[in-house]
């Protein structure tokens, strides 16, 4: 980021945002700030980091730290065993877990003091590292293979990088900033579908040389709920509908992915030591926990009766071991952090910040219902962790990461302004393209009334 | 409503999209918990059930040692080690060689390429635990335990070692892998040698190996019994050796050598052929299963000459003859459509009871049982213990095939052909109780093989089993005499043996297949015990399918000849200077003895010598009669038995 101020683009609508530069609103500095360009690179970090904001949600601080200390232990409790057998230690899992945590704690800290507003503008980059580091995966000798898919990035004796988690940020922020910039143009079909389902596609296509049709559907589905808040028709819901089904047809029925998995959903019995091995077990380990659970750490499924106990199957161990009451309440504070995510969402001063917020709160949301949901078998199984408490860093990183976004959005909104001195370089002028609105049209929501705070 | 564009986030997406946004989540977050509750509340119990991981193990202590009769060992079973590969770990490799499979194969001394096989093997076929090899040593084993090589498991087993080799395998039998008893006392006595299992209830996990942090829940076991058999370790060395030595020379199919002790029914020796040794038995192969059988309870082939001594006892006991009794021989009896003739096709006139034994007159045999009539003659032979089980406590012990006048397959020429042991199937079990029934005065005894059971609890003794009386102490004396007089009382018996008084009979019989008889094939045996006037063991001796050669007395008897004189005196009967005399059998004793003692004795005396020298010089059938005054019929032996006139019919 250099002169972003001055090269605000003029383009022409139709080559707005499709992997290339979104245009952006830009703030403007008043009060004792003086303007971007008269300060070094480091001053701005540290300006932008120094942006006078409310004091954080704290609900939303302390409902994402439990998820991770829970995660924590029952990643610990679920994989000391698999742990044990594999690599002959039994902290082994447990341990890189916790290494991801910290790492995630400093994302996530670093990225809910920096101003959120600054992801728009480069939503750009962002999106083509990501997709870079999706390519990278698959080059030989940078890309690791496990289980069958090339997923990881090992450079040396690093931790495995798993790009497909950070590409799930990248889509959010990139989605909402092409969102945000396109305004009512997103319902021109060419200037809003199709650069839509480009956006995916491209992503999609690499995840599924992999490949990991886990991880493109969740994206997928993110999107789709972005671009249904930003203002997609009736009409692009319907022909996504029908286009997602079609896709999905192709990959499962004529290319035969994931084909075994649908088998072992219908008929799990009669594959039961094969492909139904892991559902069938899933499903008793869950409901051997009854409604208190065996006790902490006392799971008899984890001792390899449950494939992927520590990742995909994590709630399960966990219903066996605190039963349905421990449960339901990881699924609470579930509903804790996605509640308050929405409410920093629609507080969210700016379109960008409110569409960034539902994607966050989307990922959330739509994976851990993809992941418990499997593991009930209400849907396929689908391999997608469940977020905070799966094993797996970048996941943990990404996914704190992303917290920390919401938590950025969330000191930013509207009616969360202390009477400061400094107003905050947002409240002056947001975009140029886009009027304002008068106080009055504002809707409200009745859903979350009384939410409001202090008002402006 | 239509999204706005309006300047601040909030305006910019409109309400009822976000509305619908969160009553999608709402939704699925209810999907999820109702989903919960049902897996959780409502099915707990079934799923509980099915992720219930306890599992009870059995323990199993160590295997019981069968001893000899002197504590010596026969079968013990030894610490072993087996390698096991949990194929869920080399399947990463793909069954490729790995450092582990490397130096596992190393370790063995096995090639490398077959250790993946058998593991590659055991995962194509759906399990995980590749049984790689067994029976190892303790050093192999916990050398490779202590390298601990990746996926690979050491498990501490027992393995059964016959410290003997083959020895007494027809009585011992032998265990599987699993230390599962498969044949002989091994399999009859199975629950006794392998001890009372014990249970560890324990969880296990998914890979099968008991859960850490438990307390398992332990049923002891207990240890197996020692068996001490009644087998003598010599002695059936000898038998064994003896029997091989026999069937090679005769070139025959098998055989059996049977040595019991008539007093407490001790089987001192069983000896069987074909046999096998219990350690390098190749059980896949299909011949295999027939070796394992014990043949000397479970086979049956008819007695053939030998059962004469039982159609004689039967008589006698029932007072319908004495040994002096004669009858008519004519050379052929004619029972309904059979004629029945001698061996020799000979007629010879009138002949005593006694006469008929040592000749094996068939015509004499069929006129005792006629006089003795079908349903006396048949009640002593289930005295005698036919047609029913002796009760050894082998495995696959059978009865035999006794058809009696009540069944309707009888007839008066069923009577006549069992009374010279035709039609009529025993075991060779069967005739030694039999003759040991006679040797120890009528009481019958059953065979025995275990003397003892020691188990922790100390010393179980089982006590000799007898029967029923079958005949009276006068019969048996009486019969005793005249089995005397077939061996000692027939010049130059291939049974006689210097220094002890044998008392027996030999047999020739048919061989039975596939329903009829075989031409030119016969069984030989001898049955006999010694000494005949304090009798310490019985002896059977069987050639299956001798060649060259027929006869019991020919085939059989000097086989049972040649084992007395090494028997006896280790079983504490030195020899005496007794020398058969054939003189002394002319006249039965229960008729004036003291008269004739004297004149007996002188006679016998002075041709003694002469008569044996030159009979024994000759040793076959029908010599002539030595000049002087011995009876002129003691030159045919019983040697020639039925076996020509069968052919007749």
């Amino acid at each position: 980021m250099s002169t972003e101020r001055a090269a605000v683009p003029e383009a022409s609508p139709g080559s707005l945002g499709v992997l290339g530069r979104v245009r952006v609103p830009t703030p403007r500095s008043t009060g004792k700030l003086r303007p971007d360009d008269d300060f070094t690179v480091g001053q701005r970090v540290i300006r932008r980091l120094r942006r006078p904001a409310s004091p954080p949600d704290w609900v939303l601080i302390g409902s994402v730290m439990a998820l991770v200390f829970i995660g924590l232990i029952f990643v610990f409790s679920s994989s000391f065993a698999i742990s044990q057998e594999l690599h002959g230690n039994t902290r082994y899992f447990a341990t890189r877990q916790l290494i991801g945590a910290s790492i995630g704690l400093v994302a996530f800290i670093l990225l809910a003091r920096i101003d959120y507003r600054i992801w728009q503008r480069l939503s750009s980059p962002i999106i083509w590292v990501s997709l870079a580091l999706l390519a990278a995966v698959l080059i030989p000798g940078v890309g690791h293979e496990e289980n069958g898919a090339q997923r990881w990035i090992q450079i040396g004796s690093l931790p495995a990088l798993q790009p497909s988690e950070f590409a799930k940020l990248a889509v959010c922020i990139y989605i909402a900033a092409w969102l945000a910039a396109k305004g009512d143009d997103i319902k021109r079909i060419p200037l809003g579908l199709v650069p839509f389902c480009l956006i995916i596609g491209v992503i999609g296509a690499l995840l599924m040389l992999e490949p990991d049709l886990g991880t493109f559907a969740a994206i997928a589905c993110i999107g789709v709920v972005m671009f249904f808040l930003g203002g997609a028709t009736i009409r692009h819901m319907s022909i996504l509908l029908a286009g997602g089904s079609a896709v999905l047809f192709a990959i499962v029925v004529v290319a035969g992915y994931g084909m075994e998995r649908i088998r072992a959903f219908f008929n799990a019995e009669e594959v039961a030591q094969e492909a139904g091995f892991q559902i069938i077990n899933l499903v008793s380990t869950l409901g051997s926990g009854g409604l208190t659970g065996v006790g902490l750490g006392a799971s008899r499924q984890k001792f390899f009766y449950v494939p992927s106990a520590h990742t995909d199957g994590v709630f399960a161990i966990i219903g066996e071991e605190t039963g349905i009451l421990g449960g339901l309440i990881v699924l609470s504070v579930f509903a804790l952090l996605i509640y308050r995510g929405i409410r920093a969402g629609m507080r969210a001063e700016d379109r960008f910040g409110t569409l960034l917020a539902f994607g966050i709160v989307a990922w959330f949301a739509l994976q851990a219902f993809f992941n418990v949901a499997g593991v009930t078998r209400t849907i396929v199984l689908t391999g997608i962790p469940l977020p905070f408490l799966s094993f797996g860093s970048s996941a943990l990183i990404a996914s704190m990461a992303a917290a920390g976004i919401l938590v950025s959005i969330s000191r930013h909104g509207r009616g969360t302004m202390p009477k400061a001195a400094d107003p905050p370089l947002h409240d002056q002028r947001p975009t140029r393209d886009v009027a304002p609105m008068s106080e009055t049209k504002r809707p409200t929501i009745s859903l979350f009334h009384g939410g409001r705070g202090d008002g402006t | 409503m239509a999204s706005s564009s309006s300047g601040s986030g909030f305006e910019s997406v409109s309400t009822w999209r976000i509305r619908a946004v969160i009553a999608l989540l709402i939704g699925l977050a209810v999907i999820v918990v109702v989903r919960l509750v049902m897996i959780q509340v409502v099915d707990h119990g079934y799923h509980e059930a099915y992720a219930d991981r306890t599992w009870a193990i059995e323990t199993k202590g160590p295997r019981g040692a069968i001893l000899d009769r002197n504590g010596f060992p026969l079968a013990t079973s030894i610490d072993a080690w087996e390698v096991h590969v949990d194929t869920r770990l080399w399947a990463r490799s793909q069954f490729q060689p790995t450092d582990a499979s490397r130096r596992l194969a190393e370790l063995l001394r096995e090639s490398e390429s077959r250790v993946l096989a058998l593991a590659a093997q055991t995962a194509a076929a759906g399990g995980h635990d590749a049984l790689i090899a067994y029976g190892l040593s303790n050093a192999l084993g916990a050398q490779i335990h202590a390298e601990s090589l990746h996926g690979v498991q050491v498990r501490k087993t027992s393995s059964r070692r016959y410290i003997e080799g083959s020895m007494a395998a027809p009585v011992i039998g032998l265990v599987g892998r699993d230390e599962q008893g498969l044949a002989g006392l091994e399999y009859q006595l199975d629950e006794v040698l392998a001890g009372q299992a014990g249970l560890l209830v324990q969880e296990v996990d998914g890979l099968g190996h008991p859960i850490p942090f438990q307390t398992p829940r332990e049923l002891p076991y207990q240890e197996g019994a020692t068996l001490v058999l009644t087998i003598d370790r010599n002695l059936q060395w000898l038998a064994e050796t003896t029997l091989l030595k026999y069937v090679q020379l005769w070139d025959a199919q098998g055989g059996h050598i049977i040595m019991m002790d008539p007093n407490n029914g001790d089987i001192l020796a069983l000896a069987s052929l074909p046999t096998y040794d219990p350690e390098r038995i190749d059980l896949n192969l299909p011949e295999s299963m027939a070796l394992l059988r014990s043949r000397a309870a479970s086979d049956i082939y008819e007695p053939g000459s030998t059962f004469k001594v039982v159609t004689m006892a039967a008589a006698l006991d029932a007072g319908i003859v004495s040994p002096n009794t004669t009858f008519l021989d004519t050379g052929a009896v004619v029972v309904e459509d059979r004629t029945i003739k001698n061996f020799d096709l000979a007629y010879h006139g009138e002949q005593t009871m006694t006469q008929i034994l040592q000749r094996s007159l068939n015509t004499g045999s069929v006129w005792v049982a006629q006089q003795l009539g079908a349903q006396a003659f048949y009640a002593y032979l289930y005295k005698f213990g036919f047609g029913d089980t002796t009760q050894s406590g082998l495995p696959g012990e059978i009865g035999g095939v006794v058809t009696d006048s009540s069944s309707i397959r009888w007839s008066p020429a069923q009577l006549a052909t069992d009374s010279f042991g035709q039609g009529i199937a025993v075991t060779p079990l069967q005739m030694v109780q039999a003759y040991a029934t006679i040797a120890r005065g009528g009481q019958p005894i059953r065979p025995r093989l275990v003397t003892a059971m020691i188990t922790d609890d100390g010393v179980e003794r089982f006590e000799p089993r007898t029967a029923p009386r079958a005949i009276s102490e006068e019969t048996a004396a009486t019969l005793t005499w005249m089995m005397q007089a077939v061996v000692d009382g027939v010049v130059g018996h291939p049974a006689q043996v210097d220094g002890w008084p044998i008392a027996g009979k030999s047999g020739t019989s048919d061989v039975v297949e596939a329903g009829g008889y075989l031409e030119d094939e016969s069984i030989a045996s001898f049955v006999g015990f010694a000494p005949a006037d304090d009798p310490r063991v019985v002896v059977l001796v069987r050639i299956d399918r001798p060649q060259g050669e027929i006869f019991g007395g020919i085939v059989a008897a000097p086989i049972f000849a040649e084992l007395m004189p090494q028997v006896l005196p280790y079983l504490g009967v030195p020899p005496t200077a007794y020398v058969a005399d054939p003189g002394d059998w002319e006249t039965a004793p229960t008729e004036d003895p003291d008269a004739e003692q004297g004149q007996e004795q002188e006679e016998s005396e002075e041709e003694q010598a002469a008569l044996t020298a030159e009979v024994n010089a000759e040793d076959e059938d029908s010599e002539d009669s030595p000049d002087g005054n011995p009876p002129a019929e003691t030159d045919v032996e019983d040697d020639n038995d039925e076996q020509s006139e069968e052919a007749d019919e």
